[in-house]
């Protein structure tokens, strides 16, 4: 199925917008000075949109969903504004980001089984989600569990409701989790790796479960993965970080059809495809920098081909295309001088 | 095309499951393939298909529990050091693949040392040899395995693994854990060795992408059985089992143009403790008919160089004749 | 990294310094000690701490600083003593039967898990009646105790390395059986058995201290620190001194052993979670 892809924030009514993060950026205090691990990233999410956050290890993509949750250490410096529903979450009080997580702000991780308790069956602790953020009767509770166990397509949810969650396959764990994050109708969801450690049938049907969701109740939808493939396959527009920046976002069609930084083509051009070329698949040669200490200019300069004296400074993020974004000085009037 | 390099011929491998009662895993059944020299055979499967124990069974580390394993027409014993050292293992990196204690140069010569192969004084420069073939620095000689990359580590795994000279490289899941463009190297790694060296590869992986990428043939596996078998681009290009095609359908693609297939396969993949009857994906085949859930579908010859076990396949085929790859 | 990792380690840091502390008056003792350990001196019965007798003197007016000192020393040795001679069994025990698993674990370790059943300081006690006292049987006693502890910790970190995919990789090198386990399997696993052992030599040091107490362990007139609490508990109210040092010794000492465990358990951790 195909979905038309959601034009960029900036031609949405910035009232709909779910999430806009604006001039983010975390830093830890290390011995070797400053190590920063998200620096400047701006993105925006609107309701019933799918957003996927892609890059390799050590990009920031996990710092960003942490920052969003309220989940950053006591020692990471966050800079910058996340307006979540309109409402600022950089400097607000723990006591309300707990009150919006898991309630108006879910999160779904890599791992099904961390993610549980193994000591309380699946129903139980769904009810409790609903019990932590509002005063419900057990009854009430219970019935709502029921629902979404359901909605996600766990088979005869009645009689699994008391199962621990070793009982149910990697595939029906996932789903608890979801259920779990979708109790509460929540505005945002952050999935972290989701489909990661299933198998591809399986994944297929969560991805499945997740577009469903996000057209039927309108949640907007943070992805964040390392799978282009899973990009490519459900997101509306991506966001492209490499050594916590931006380096491209675009809609989905157009990140794929105009690659515009060089990271982005060089990470297209890794993946494997159909048969062998001649000179192999592209590697990007170098490492990622170390993200301690000042980095002026463009992160990815020391790995990139098209390298410029004009990389020295850092690109600006430059409009390509609607809603297409590129921070390179290829499209910001050349490398060179 | 080539000579068969190995030969397996119904191969089994069950294990009991503890508890109460008799209950056996059936992680590999009834396995016939042949791997042929010089070529990438990839093996794809999901959780259960006995992918792995395949390769255990390939390097001698899981005894079957019936049927025979032949290596360039050897019965496959693996008490005997010669033949053990023909087939040798890449597994995952990130998990133990290389001792943690120990240098690169040790891990890499440690072939040489149990076998004694070539003089002790010649080893070193062997080791820096499989080192340059790799890709790495012969300074790299003296780090451990925690100073390195995961892509330096997957390397430094293959050039051990290269040692012994080996005729078949087993590789299980060696790029699962590596970012994609460090994956990338790894996969030219393995086709350049093929391509300048001649090594024979199987490559065991779950990830459709890589063995369309890489493979020249490619096995497709299910609840412990091959149900599919053949070039890897035709196989691609029209997937014969339903199985195949279910799996080709769901695997994400880099092409936003092609979302979620409207109709994805349903169901669980069943457990290999108790397999479904007859052809085990008949519970969740959209064209299974009442045949299938009694009689087993054997693997047979559906095309040119492809076998596939389905019924709907071979069932227009009056006395189809079992054939070998 | 992972000395740096040890050397920043808080407890692990006052723990060994404690103990290099302990062990430095132990091997001492004979030119540090003041006084003989087991002159008596009827002129100073029961005197309090002075700076000539720095922890008092006891019922029978000998020093009781030099006889804590040289009481440490034999402590020290039946600890050390006991806790090698265990690892000396249990390591090569629980090796075999972790790498080896199937029938040879089971016929290795059914007689082990029969000791671990069995009341520690009942097992000392059995033993020593039937071997007969001494700071030598007493050692033997509590290596009795600990090896089947030992072994488990060996047998159950080997079968976790054994899993480990190198371990794999090297049967397919043709190395052999011997060789991992020795090369590979050991190195990796012993981790939790060192941690294990510095906690079972302060362990060892309560058990020694419990037997002499009970007339058991090291006999008088040797010095030492389970006899001395015996001894000084009739004067408990007169000469507290007699009772407090004695016991002193043996909570400091075992509290920088488990210091010492502690630290080295939280590296083996993220030693085993890094790889």
């Amino acid at each position: 199925m195909m979905t038309e892809p959601i034009p960029g924030p900036d031609a949405t009514a910035s009232g709909s917008l779910a999430l806009d993060v604006r001039g983010l950026s975390v830093a830890y205090a290390s011995a070797r000075g400053a190590v920063s691990a998200v620096d400047d990233v701006s993105f925006a999410v609107a309701s019933a949109e799918v957003v996927g956050l892609v890059g390799e290890s050590g990009c920031g993509k996990s710092t960003v969903a942490a920052s969003i949750l309220g989940l950053l250490p006591h020692r990471a410096q966050m800079r910058g504004s996340i307006r979540f529903d309109g409402e600022e979450l950089v400097g607000a009080d723990a006591e309300r980001m707990r009150h919006l997580r898991g309630n108006r702000i879910a999160t779904i991780v890599q791992d099904p089984t961390s993610s549980l308790d193994p000591t309380f069956s699946i129903g139980e602790q769904i009810a409790e989600t609903v019990r932590a953020h509002a005063t419900v009767s057990r009854a009430t509770a219970k019935q709502r569990a029921l629902d979404v166990l359901a909605e996600v397509g766990i088979p005869d949810p009645r009689s699994r409701y008391d199962d621990p969650p070793h009982r149910l396959s990697g595939g029906m764990r996932q789903r608890v989790v979801i259920a779990a994050a979708l109790v509460n109708d929540p505005t945002l969801i952050i999935a972290d790796e989701p489909t990661t450690a299933l198998d591809v049938t399986i994944q297929a049907q969560i991805l499945a479960l997740l577009l469903r969701l996000r057209d039927e109740r309108g949640t907007a939808i943070v992805l964040i993965t390392h799978d282009l493939g899973v990009v490519a396959t459900v997101c509306d527009r991506v966001v492209t970080m490499y050594a916590g920046q931006v380096a491209e976002q675009a809609p989905v069609l157009a990140l794929f059809a105009h690659p515009s930084h060089p990271y982005t083509t060089a990470l297209l051009d890794s993946m494997p495809s159909a048969g062998q070329r001649p000179g192999g698949l592209q590697v990007i040669a170098g490492t990622v920098p170390d993200l301690a200490g000042a980095l002026p200019g463009c992160r990815f300069a020391a790995r990139c081909a098209h390298r410029g004296p004009r990389c020295e400074a850092r690109p600006p993020l430059a409009t390509v295309g609607e809603g297409h974004d590129v921070a390179c000085w290829l499209v910001a009037g050349g490398v060179g001088l | 095309m080539n000579d068969v390099l190995i030969e397996v011929r119904g191969l089994t491998k069950q294990f009991r499951v503890p508890g109460r009662g008799r209950r056996r895993l059936h992680a590999v059944a009834d396995v016939d393939l042949d791997v042929r020299s010089g070529e990438i055979l990839g093996v794809v499967g999901e959780s259960g298909s006995g992918k792995t124990t395949l390769g255990r069974c390939l390097l001698g580390l899981t005894a079957p529990t019936s049927g025979t394993i032949s290596i360039g027409g050897q019965y496959f014993q693996p008490s005997d050091p010669v033949l053990r050292r023909a087939v040798q293992p890449v597994f995952q990196d990130s998990f133990g693949s290389l001792d943690p204690r120990w240098t690169v140069r040790r891990s890499v010569r440690e072939a040489l040392d149990a076998q004694g192969i070539g003089a002790p004084g010649e080893r070193d420069a062997r080791v820096t040899e499989l080192l340059e073939q790799v890709g790495l620095g012969a300074e790299l000689g003296e780090s451990r395995p925690s100073a390195l990359s995961g892509g330096q580590r997957q390397r430094v795994g293959i050039a051990a693994a290269l040692a012994p000279r080996p005729k078949l490289l087993v590789a299980d899941e060696p790029v699962s854990a590596l970012d994609v463009s460090v994956q990338a190297q790894i996969l030219n790694l393995f086709a350049a060795l093929r391509r300048n060296q001649g090594v024979t590869i199987v490559f065991i992986t779950h990830d459709l992408s890589v063995i369309e990428h890489l493979a020249d043939r490619v096995a497709v596996m299910y609840v412990g059985r091959i149900i599919e078998v053949g070039p890897t681009d035709a196989v691609f290009a029209a997937p014969a089992h339903p199985y195949t095609q279910a799996l080709l359908a769901a695997a994400p693609h880099p092409d936003p143009t092609r979302r979620l297939p409207p109709k994805l396969l349903t169901g669980e993949i069943p457990s290999p403790i108790d397999p479904p009857s007859g052809c085990a994906f008949h519970p969740r085949c959209p064209i299974a008919i009442d045949r299938c859930t009694t009689q087993r579908p054997a693997l047979l010859q559906i095309g040119p160089s492809r076998l596939a076990a389905c019924h709907l396949l071979t069932a227009v085929e009056h006395l189809p004749v079992p054939v070998t790859t | 990294m992972t000395t740096s990792g040890l050397t920043r380690d808080r407890r692990l840091i006052v723990g060994v310094t404690i103990l290099g502390v302990l062990v430095l008056a132990a091997v001492l003792a004979p030119l540090i000690a003041p006084h003989d350990p087991e002159s008596i001196d009827s002129a100073r019965l029961l005197r309090g701490p002075s700076l000539s007798h720095l922890f008092g003197a006891d019922a029978l007016g000998r020093d009781v600083f030099s006889r804590v000192l040289f009481a440490f020393r034999i402590s020290l040795v039946v600890s050390a003593g006991s806790v090698g001679l265990a690892l000396l069994i249990g390591v090569p025990l629980g090796l075999l039967a972790g790498y080896s698993g199937g029938w040879v674990d089971l016929v290795l370790m059914r007689p082990v898990d029969m000791i671990l059943v069995l009341p520690a300081l009942l097992l000392a006690i059995s033993l020593i009646s039937v071997l007969g006292t001494g700071s030598s049987i007493t050692l033997i006693a509590i290596a009795v105790i600990f090896f089947p502890i030992l072994a488990r910790v060996m047998r159950s970190s080997a079968q976790v390395v054994t899993t480990l995919p190198f371990v794999d990789s090297s049967r397919a090198r043709g190395m052999g059986g011997f060789g991992i386990a020795t090369r590979h399997v050991l190195p990796n696993a012993l981790g939790p058995v060192v941690v294990q052992a510095a906690i079972l030599m302060g362990f060892s040091m309560q058990i020694e201290a419990a037997l002499s107490y009970l007339g058991l362990g090291t006999q008088p007139p040797t010095p030492s620190l389970g006899l001395m609490l015996f001894e000084g508990r009739d004067t408990l109210v007169q000469a507290p001194w007699a009772e407090i040092f004695p016991g002193l010794a043996i909570a400091i000492t075992v509290l920088a052993f488990n210091l010492v465990g502690d630290g080295l358990r939280r590296h083996v951790n993220q030693h085993s979670s890094a790889a």
